[in-house]
């Protein structure tokens, strides 16, 4: 059976290679059809090689896992449509006292030391102004 | 000559412009620790600054920031897994799993001292190159170009010797996103899908802290603990061990600082690259390059000798031409002009001790970040021991502030994360991240360097061959294969032998 990884990395490469044929033309698609090819054709060694023997993988518990993906993918979605300013301090608190099973004071003084740090470090000592989010831009 | 370069020391050794020194060394470490910000992100601060300045003053601060950034960027790719700038992701290779021995402070010992080593050689070549600087630069034309990203790709990918099947896919799926964007030599926009955010490729500072900080991170919070796996053996009186070991290890010290000078006079090709190839040639020359990724002092005294040495060499197409030899350069290049400076052979003859006093200025940089770097260690050192469930959240939030602070774009933040995740997926599925980096780094340069040379040559690939340069790097590239196929080969003879006598 074909690991999940190596068919995700299959078909990335086959999307690839369809997209340079069918959008590109000319001398900009020979580089990246080149390079295209040539990772199709290890990527099939590697599927037959690694069908043949057992590759060691980093054991993990997949539920936690998938949490802390989910975790990170919530927070950026957070910080295009509410900013920086709200979404930092709430995925810290909850990142530290819900995921990582902290003490409710220990996640609150981090969560607010932290974005105390962030404030002064880009808005006041270097003068960025952090993005507001989709919907304070809109408002 | 010599009158003048002590007149430069004078000028530099002055309190004011001594002020200014450490004041740009300072701030280059500040810069340097935080992922995403770096010496290119400072040196743009302080250019508008540097307006109002004595050109000295300027050059001072200048070159304290450039000689600090290095040593800060490494201090939190050893503690963290998170390399502050992009050369000093190959530090992560050794020096983070040091500090998850809990010796943490002996890496950084390696670090400070290799990286004013490898600023001094940089600086005493670049002295004496400057006379022929022209024509070293002139040596490298498209060919050339295309060959040494071509050199860079395969010494990254197969120094992953453990695994050199998936090391050439990581290369090979690198090359692949180095694509996505505006193609530089026949025009259009490539794998973009309407996005105009893409239009400039995949973002370097953003995929670097993705791929590396990032999935440490997200592998920190998933297993648990903190990054010193053994709390109770974290070392943090280990620095003057680290010096030694440098020391020890003087020729792995002067082939880094090479390889860094060298690649770092190459305009295009960058820092990064030159840490990485330091890291991959001294994992190739040693006796056990399986246990380099493990924790082998050597795998951070050569990079971190190449990330300082290579500020010298990228100072000499930079001067000479005008062309920058990395992005710092490029803000450096403003510099410059902003003082009436206009690069080119004659800023020899017309700046020369400005010139020496910013050459100066380099070296003494990284010598004071050294020492001030070693003053906080202890302290330093002590972030490995801090719980990963705290630990993780905070470098991921500071991450993603550092890198939207880069360009103001949120498109940064979603490339980290995503490259964070499939960083992440390498790491548990024991696919190399580093030739991927690589691949994504070089990949427009290797295609450029391909394009304008099939241009040049009228489609012969002959052109490849053509000077006394392109052969050398051919050789190298052809060693280079050819010494990570002996091993296996050994293997292969080896188990024939075994299987005819049974």
């Amino acid at each position: 059976m074909i690991a999940w990884p190596s068919l995700a990395m299959l078909l990335f490469v086959l999307a690839y290679l369809a997209s340079a044929l069918l959008t590109l033309d000319g001398a900009t698609r020979i580089v990246p059809l080149m390079a295209g090819a040539v990772t199709l054709m290890l990527l099939l060694i590697d599927i037959v090689r690694s069908a043949a023997t057992q590759d060691a993988v980093m054991p993990v518990p997949p539920r936690r896992e998938l949490i802390a993906v989910a975790y990170i993918a919530a927070a950026v979605i957070s910080i295009q449509f509410f900013g920086f300013w709200l979404t930092i301090p709430i995925y810290l608190f909850t990142s530290i006292a819900w995921l990582g099973k902290q003490a409710f004071r220990t996640a609150l003084s981090v969560s607010v030391l932290t974005s105390l740090f962030i404030y002064l470090l880009f808005e006041v000592l270097l003068g960025y102004n952090l993005y507001p989010g989709l919907l304070l831009e809109l408002w | 000559m010599t009158e003048v370069f002590l007149q430069a020391v004078v000028a530099l050794l002055s309190p004011a412009t001594l002020m200014f020194l450490i004041g740009g060394v300072l701030i280059g470490l500040v810069f340097g620790v935080i992922p995403g910000l770096g010496g290119t992100t400072a040196l743009a601060l302080l250019l508008p600054l540097t307006f109002g300045m004595e050109v000295v003053h300027a050059f001072a601060m200048a070159g304290g920031i450039m000689g600090a950034v290095a040593m800060g960027g490494s201090i939190s790719a050893i503690l963290l897994n998170a390399p502050g700038t992009a050369p000093s992701a190959a530090t992560c290779l050794d020096g983070y799993p040091l500090a998850k021995q809990g010796r943490a402070a002996y890496a950084i010992g390696a670090v400070a001292s290799a990286s004013p080593l490898g600023g001094l050689f940089g600086v005493l070549t670049l002295l004496l190159v400057l006379p022929v600087a022209k024509e070293v630069v002139l040596l490298f034309g498209p060919p050339e170009f295309f060959l040494v990203a071509v050199f860079g790709i395969v010494t990254v990918a197969v120094s992953s010797s453990r695994n050199l099947l998936r090391g050439l896919i990581a290369g090979g799926i690198g090359l692949m996103l180095s694509f996505v964007g505006y193609d530089t030599v026949n025009g259009g926009v490539r794998f973009s899908f309407g996005s105009e955010f893409l239009w400039d490729g995949i973002p370097l500072i953003p995929a670097l802290v993705g791929l590396f900080g990032m999935a440490e991170m997200l592998r920190l919070s998933i297993a648990g603990g903190s990054v010193a796996t053994d709390v109770s053996n974290v070392n943090l009186s280990g620095v003057g061990s680290g010096i030694r070991a440098t020391l020890k290890h003087w020729r792995v010290v002067i082939r880094g600082s090479i390889i860094g000078t060298l690649i770092g006079a190459v305009p295009g090709v960058g820092g990064t690259v030159a840490t990485f190839v330091a890291y991959s040639t001294t994992k190739k020359a040693d006796r056990d390059p399986d246990s380099f990724g493990s924790g082998r002092i050597e795998g951070v005294v050569a990079p971190e000798s190449a990330n300082n040495a290579k500020d010298s060499g990228a100072l000499l197409p930079t001067l000479a031409f005008g062309i920058p030899g990395s992005a710092e350069m490029v803000v450096f290049l403003g510099i410059l002009m902003l003082h009436g400076m206009q690069p080119g052979p004659a800023i020899f003859a017309e700046h020369q001790q400005d010139i020496y006093g910013l050459i100066l200025a380099l070296t003494l940089g990284a010598f004071f970040a050294s020492i001030i770097g070693l003053i906080f260690v202890r302290w330093l050192a002590a972030i490995t021991l801090v719980n990963g469930q705290i630990l993780a959240p905070v470098v991921i939030a500071v991450s993603f502030v550092g890198v939207y602070a880069i360009n103001q774009t949120p498109g940064d933040i979603v490339v980290a994360a995503a490259l964070g995740v499939v960083g992440y997926l390498m790491l548990r599925f024991d696919y190399p991240r580093l030739p991927l980096v690589i691949a994504l780094i070089l990949g427009e340069t290797a295609e450029r360097g391909f394009q304008q040379s099939m241009m040049i040559g009228k489609g012969d690939w002959g052109i490849f061959l053509h000077s006394a340069t392109s052969l050398i790097l051919v050789g190298l590239i052809v060693l280079s294969i050819g010494w990570s196929l002996v091993p296996l080969l050994r293997q292969r003879g080896t188990a024939d032998e075994t299987g005819a006598e049974k």
